[in-house]
């Protein structure tokens, strides 16, 4: 069995986690949670593959339907995690022009939400 | 009949659309009763669906996939009384707060609307889900528009920041923890279905998969749940959104996080774990304590009323956890009584504290001081629902504590009994010193609380009315949360929700075999006893005397006041220090969390 998939998977979650943690530009940071859902896309594609490596789930006669193919549920899956991660993102860079627009500021390290006395 | 499974999920969903296709017309008064109706519709299902289920477990396939040969491709809702209930319980809340919503917004178009039958149709398609990837895509559903919701102000500052700490930390909690534990099941069992994956693990050996998304899966719905350590992004989000969306959010969005840890490991991990499901139990008990014990000193720190109820509302989600980390059918009877009568309780609160913004422009308990004197009757609730938050008998809050205490095993009682203690005390005396001090004008403003964080409200002078739905709202739900005291029938009904929960096995060979009724069963009301009433009745003298020390603080020039005062000092900076309010620090402390679980599980799982 190979692991490379999942190796990669695992290191898109550091990367982008460690992108997160040390960000100072609120674009770079969404950017970043992209790469974390980029991951788990791949770990989910990762989970339907077949060795040694199967053709692509498309059949055009009942025959073929008997072959060994990839697993189409997971590239489903990974589809409507694509749609969640796109509504997400969408609104987190509509979120950061807006506090664009109220602070000038995007910074997440100098963000402040409540008013310390 | 088996056909109204999905109806939950459809009406919202549709009335959303046509409310976004009507957006144009500008008759608001029409949109608020359109949705509230609609609302009430999908209760009305709901509750229609808990009763069929109460028969025999309702499976609904998409399409009309049914599994062959005990293998499931298509998607089902399976609905048992107690996820349907819950259902039941968000529909009544987003109900509620639509209806509040008439007067609180002066002026809202119907996207406002639309976002809310859409939070009701996600969180309905949540309870009934009969698989871990719809599971996973409901809620994502859901917090979307919780983001969406929390900045609905867009023009003010704080609402913005608070809804990007809250999307960033829960899209990494559902995007790489809940979806990336569902992608490793998967790749171990081929299979998606609750029963199918559940089967599936049971027959492998419990391995590094298993730990890991066993891992993965708790931290991810715990981080959704505002489980300490993973609770600040909720509580920065639910002390700055408008008020309507945080009585959803600190009454429903928490409590469906963990609805669906329940969920998973009862179904999916039960079988395979079933020799070490005391170690997993304790993950659920300790974590409940902490957020017990830690929410509950953060309430009383608070002098921003959002923030403290928000604190308060991950107090009462440990305490719901540490009550019912035995997963018996009585614990878990217990824990959903406490969701609803918690849910109506503290919703009739953040009612109240909206009220006071919608008049004051202010949510400050110090600023307010005073203020509240000519609101009796909003004053009223607000004091009685404090009571109720403390645990004063006949409420419902009381009847949920006395059955998740008795369903603690023994080895366990000393400690949940303390934790209860503390956290209902600690808790109730935050909303009664709250009380006392905007509708009665009492207690000085030089307290230790000040140096609390604060929020800036926008200065908008909303006018000096009290609008008459606005109060009855907050007053029916405390009155829904008295209903829910009524033992006989409440704590019964919850009994056998419970049972059926935990049926394992009925579920299993309705899902992937043939439809089956429940086994009989008869189960008796829980037992109030005389030593109950006490136990609840000292937490409300706890709770009335903690509050009145607090509001009896003076500045004195006397040794020891000057020890407690810089003490209790020292407790509001360090503690407020810790919730910094920066999404890397949050970010941080989820990383530890599953580093922290996955080594724990790791050693006693392996």
């Amino acid at each position: 069995m190979n692991h490379f998939p999942e190796v990669i998977a695992a290191w898109l979650f550091v990367v982008g986690l460690y992108g997160i943690v040390t960000s100072r530009h609120l674009v770079h940071l969404v950017m970043c949670l992209g790469i974390i859902q980029a991951g788990t896309y791949l770990l989910l594609i990762a989970g339907g593959y077949r060795f040694p490596p199967a053709a692509a789930p498309i059949f055009e006669t009942a025959e073929q339907t008997t072959l060994t193919s990839v697993d189409p549920i997971v590239q489903a899956l990974t589809l409507t995690d694509i749609v969640v991660g796109a509504a997400v993102t969408a609104l987190l860079l509509a979120i950061t022009i807006q506090i664009h627009k109220s602070t000038g500021n995007l910074d997440p390290q100098e963000l402040r939400l409540m008013h310390r006395p | 009949m088996i056909a109204l499974a999905p109806l939950p999920v459809v009406v919202p969903f549709l009335a959303a659309t046509v409310l976004l296709l009507v957006t144009p017309f500008r008759h608001r008064g029409l949109f608020d009763l359109f949705s509230v109706s609609v609302a009430l519709t999908a209760a009305g299902l709901c509750a229609v669906l808990a009763l069929q289920s109460a028969v025999h477990p309702i499976v609904y396939w998409f399409g009309g996939w049914r599994p062959r040969g005990g293998v499931a491709l298509g998607i089902a809702f399976v609905v048992d009384p107690l996820g349907a209930g819950l259902a039941t319980f968000v529909a009544v809340m987003v109900a509620a707060t639509l209806a509040y919503s008439w007067k609180y917004f002066k002026a809202i178009k119907a996207l406002y609307h639309a976002q809310l039958l859409l939070f009701l149709g996600a969180a309905t398609g949540f309870c009934l889900s009969g698989d871990l990837f719809n599971l996973f895509v409901f809620y994502e559903l859901m917090s979307v528009v919780s983001y969406s919701l929390t900045t609905y102000q867009s023009d003010q500052k704080s609402p913005l920041i608070g809804g990007l700490n809250f999307a960033v930390t829960h899209s990494i909690a559902g995007a790489l923890l809940v979806a990336g534990g569902i992608g490793t099941l998967y790749g171990r069992t081929g299979a998606l279905n609750f029963e199918q994956v559940g089967r599936a693990l049971e027959n492998g050996p419990v391995d590094q998969v298993v730990v890991l998304s066993l891992t993965l899966i708790l931290v991810g719905f715990f981080a959704k749940a505002a489980v300490v350590p993973f609770h600040f992004g909720h509580v920065d989000a639910h002390s700055v959104a408008p008020t309507p969306a945080c009585v959803l959010f600190s009454t429903v969005v928490i409590q469906l996080g963990i609805y669906g840890a329940w969920r998973v490991y009862t179904t999916v991990f039960w079988g395979a774990l079933a020799a070490h499901q005391e170690q997993v139990q304790a993950v659920f008990f300790w974590a409940g304590a902490l957020s017990a014990v830690l929410g509950g000193v953060m309430c009383l720190l608070q002098r921003h009323l959002l923030r403290m109820l928000a604190f308060s509302a991950v107090s009462h989600v440990g305490m719901l956890l540490v009550g019912t980390a035995a997963f018996t059918p009585d614990a878990l009877a217990g824990g959903v009584v406490y969701i609803v009568a918690h849910g109506v309780t503290t919703g009739a609160l953040f009612m109240c504290a909206g009220l006071l913004l919608h008049t004051w422009s202010s949510l400050d308990e110090l600023e307010l001081r005073g203020r509240g004197r000519s609101f009796p009757w909003s004053g009223t609730v607000f004091f009685v629902a404090g009571l109720a938050v403390s645990g004063l008998p006949p409420f419902g809050m009381f009847l949920a504590k006395t059955m998740l205490e008795s369903a603690v095993p023994p080895a366990h009682q000393t400690i949940a009994r303390f934790v209860f203690l503390l956290s209902s005390t600690l808790t109730g005396a935050a909303v009664l010193r709250a009380a006392g001090r905007i509708y009665m004008g009492w207690g000085s403003v030089q307290t230790p609380e000040a140096v609390a964080p604060t929020g800036e409200e926008k200065k908008e002078t909303l006018g000096r009315t009290r609008p008459i739905v606005m109060q009855l709202t907050a007053t029916i739900l405390l009155l829904l949360g008295l209903l829910a005291g009524q033992s006989s029938h409440a704590g019964t009904v919850a009994k056998l929700a419970g049972e059926r929960f935990l049926d394992v096995r009925t579920v299993r060979e309705a899902v992937l075999g043939q439809p089956v009724n429940w086994p009989a069963q008869t189960v008796s009301p829980p037992q109030l006893t005389w030593s109950a009433v006490r136990f609840g009745m000292s937490t409300v003298a706890a709770a009335l005397t903690l509050a009145a020390l607090s509001l009896l603080y003076r500045r004195r020039q006397n040794e020891w006041y000057r020890y407690v005062r810089f003490s209790w000092r020292a407790l509001v900076v360090g503690l407020n220090a810790l919730h910094s309010g920066r999404v890397s620090d949050y970010v941080l402390w989820l990383m530890a969390g599953v580093f922290g679980l996955a080594v724990y599980l790791r050693f006693v799982l392996m």
